[in-house]
């Protein structure tokens, strides 16, 4: 800006302010103001957050990654090789990227409700089962990680659950979350004198455990499991507290014993 | 065993007890920090008496992780989660903890799993902004298909988090679509899980074909990720609580699809038809 065009925006400044001690043009101020915040208020201000938002962010994207690591970015325009295989929950505070810092490249990430791996189905969750085949059998990754949170919508919901047989009241969140039920009737037998907060906190890592034992119901993944190809660990991130809590699932065959 | 992360200063110099080869085992050394509440899963028996009358075997008394030899999986954790703790959590505390009392994302991103296609770099989401389902290909089935894991979120989303508008994203090189354009329909019975899913997207394929049967298998591709892009959000006007909160005005449905050979973005927008009956796209542009 030049001094030129700030001296007179001082000087106009100036004006508007001893004009305004006249309490009548104060009232036509206070009006015109009222006006605009109407108009604002009024203009479709949905879409302009959403499009706008993504725009600035993918405009961010591009400046601040893409053309800052050009070659990183043409060798992933060909092909991907992650290391990680994460489950996350689909809540907008724990996405992996920003808690693990990874790097676009680096983890295949599914998220769902609760971050919840179903048993071996193949008719019922093929979804999740495509999920897992893709970045095991095709990508190889050697690491899968099942990551719950604190505050899990899921898994309150899960815990108010107090009858598994009773009808649904949801179209498909309650067929989704009962993939956890065995650790909402662990945690209700358990801890019954804690409360229903604490409960909830123990359930949302005792439904890790039950992804993690699911995890192993697919072929594919107890067999790297057995040959050591694949680590499979379970994590609680505490946005509260902020915390990380991290832990594996030991799992091996031994040699067999012959007793004759 | 688990190893509580969290927390600036390195916790103390406590004996822990390591659970290795079935055994329990006493470390000590001042890089190990407390351990944390949750328990181990142990699916091999204890040591019995048995081994000890058989012998000690030499293949028994290997570490079982050879996986982790030069690969410190922990520490890298560690370093991963601290860096965030330091540059995005701790700067922003209050927003934090405002969060951990509710979310309440404007947007509902249904993206593929990709490790390259993270809505949250591409689109620049910050925690708190998005709630994000990832799945292989992005689809979304239709309501009459039954449940899956997508339309559950969306149902969340939708009726209890009150989002305002459902982004669906897809992306050039999708795996989960070239696995859709090989499939050949006589393999039926030998699908595997990947085929079976994205036989979802049957539809796109078929219109991409009929379309572009002369361009190259590369091209069909590319064609074929922006079709279903189409379908998924078709798909979600089959749910009714979309439906009605779309004709309302209270939820605004987006395609995008992002290009990852040129860094473009192409968007648009579902919009409702003059005659209320119908859905056309409308606002479409190519950013890059």
């Amino acid at each position: 800006m030049s001094t030129e065009s700030y001296e007179d925006a001082i000087k106009r400044l100036e004006e508007l302010l001893s004009l305004s001690k006249n309490a009548d043009l104060g009232n036509v101020a206070a009006a015109k103001i009222k006006k605009l915040t109407d108009e604002l208020e009024e203009l479709d201000s949905n879409k302009l957050d959403a499009v706008e938002r993504i725009k600035s962010g993918f405009i961010h994207f591009k400046t601040n990654h893409f053309e800052k690591n050009p070659t990183l970015y043409n060798v992933l325009a060909k092909s991907q090789s992650p290391k990680f295989l994460v489950f996350a929950c689909a809540d907008s505070r724990v996405c992996p990227s920003h808690i693990l810092n990874f790097q676009p490249g680096e983890a295949f990430i599914v998220r769902n409700i609760a971050n919840m791996v179903p048993p071996y189905c193949k008719t019922k969750y093929s979804n999740v089962g495509a999920a897992l085949e893709y970045p095991i059998t095709v990508l190889n990754v050697e690491n899968i990680l099942v990551i719950g949170h604190s505050c899990c919508g899921g898994i309150k919901g899960l815990m108010a659950i107090e009858d598994d047989t009773a009808p649904t009241k949801t179209d498909f969140i309650e067929n989704w979350i009962q993939i956890c039920a065995p650790a909402k009737n662990r945690i209700k037998q358990e801890c019954k004198e804690l409360s229903f907060e604490d409960q909830c906190t123990n359930c949302e890592k005792e439904a890790v455990n039950v992804s993690l034992g699911n995890l192993l119901s697919y072929p594919f993944v107890r067999e790297r499991v057995v040959k050591n190809k694949l680590a499979i660990r379970g994590a609680h991130y505490d946005f509260v507290k902020g915390t990380f809590d991290l832990w594996e699932l030991d799992f091996k065959i031994t040699p067999v014993f012959a007793l004759s | 065993m688990a190893l509580a992360l969290g927390g600036r200063a390195r916790r103390l110099v406590y004996g822990t007890l390591v659970h290795q080869n079935g055994c329990l085992h006493k470390q000590t050394g001042s890089d190990r920090f407390q351990l944390g509440e949750a328990k181990a899963i142990r699916l091999l028996p204890r040591r019995t008496n048995m081994v000890q009358e058989l012998g000690m075997r030499e293949e028994f008394m290997q570490p079982n992780r050879e996986l982790e030899t030069n690969y410190d999986f922990l520490g890298e954790m560690r370093q991963r989660f601290l860096r965030f703790k330091r540059q995005k959590y701790l700067p922003e505390i209050e927003k934090f903890q405002a969060l951990a009392i509710a979310q309440s994302p404007k947007v509902m991103v249904i993206g593929c799993a990709d490790s390259r296609v993270c809505p949250s770099y591409v689109l620049g989401f910050q925690p708190g902004e998005a709630f994000t389902i990832r799945n292989v290909a992005n689809l979304v089935t239709p309501v009459q298909n039954g449940p899956t894991e997508t339309n559950s979120a969306l149902e969340f989303a939708v009726t209890t988090l009150l989002v305002e508008n459902i982004i669906v994203m897809g992306h050039s090189n999708c795996g989960g679509i070239a696995a859709l354009m090989n499939h050949q329909s006589h393999q039926e019975q030998h699908s595997s899980l990947v085929e079976r899913w994205v036989m979802n997207g049957k539809a796109a394929k078929l219109r991409t074909q009929l379309a572009s049967s002369h361009l190259s298998f590369d091209e069909q591709c590319r064609n074929c990720e922006k079709e279903s892009i189409k379908d998924s959000v078709m798909n979600l006007i089959t749910y009714p609580w979309i439906r009605d909160r779309v004709k309302r005005g209270e939820v605004k449905i987006h395609g995008c699809y992002y290009n990852l050979s040129d860094c473009s973005l192409e968007k648009w927008r579902l919009s409702l038809d003059k005659n209320e009956n119908g859905f056309h796209i409308t606002d479409r542009e190519i950013w890059s």
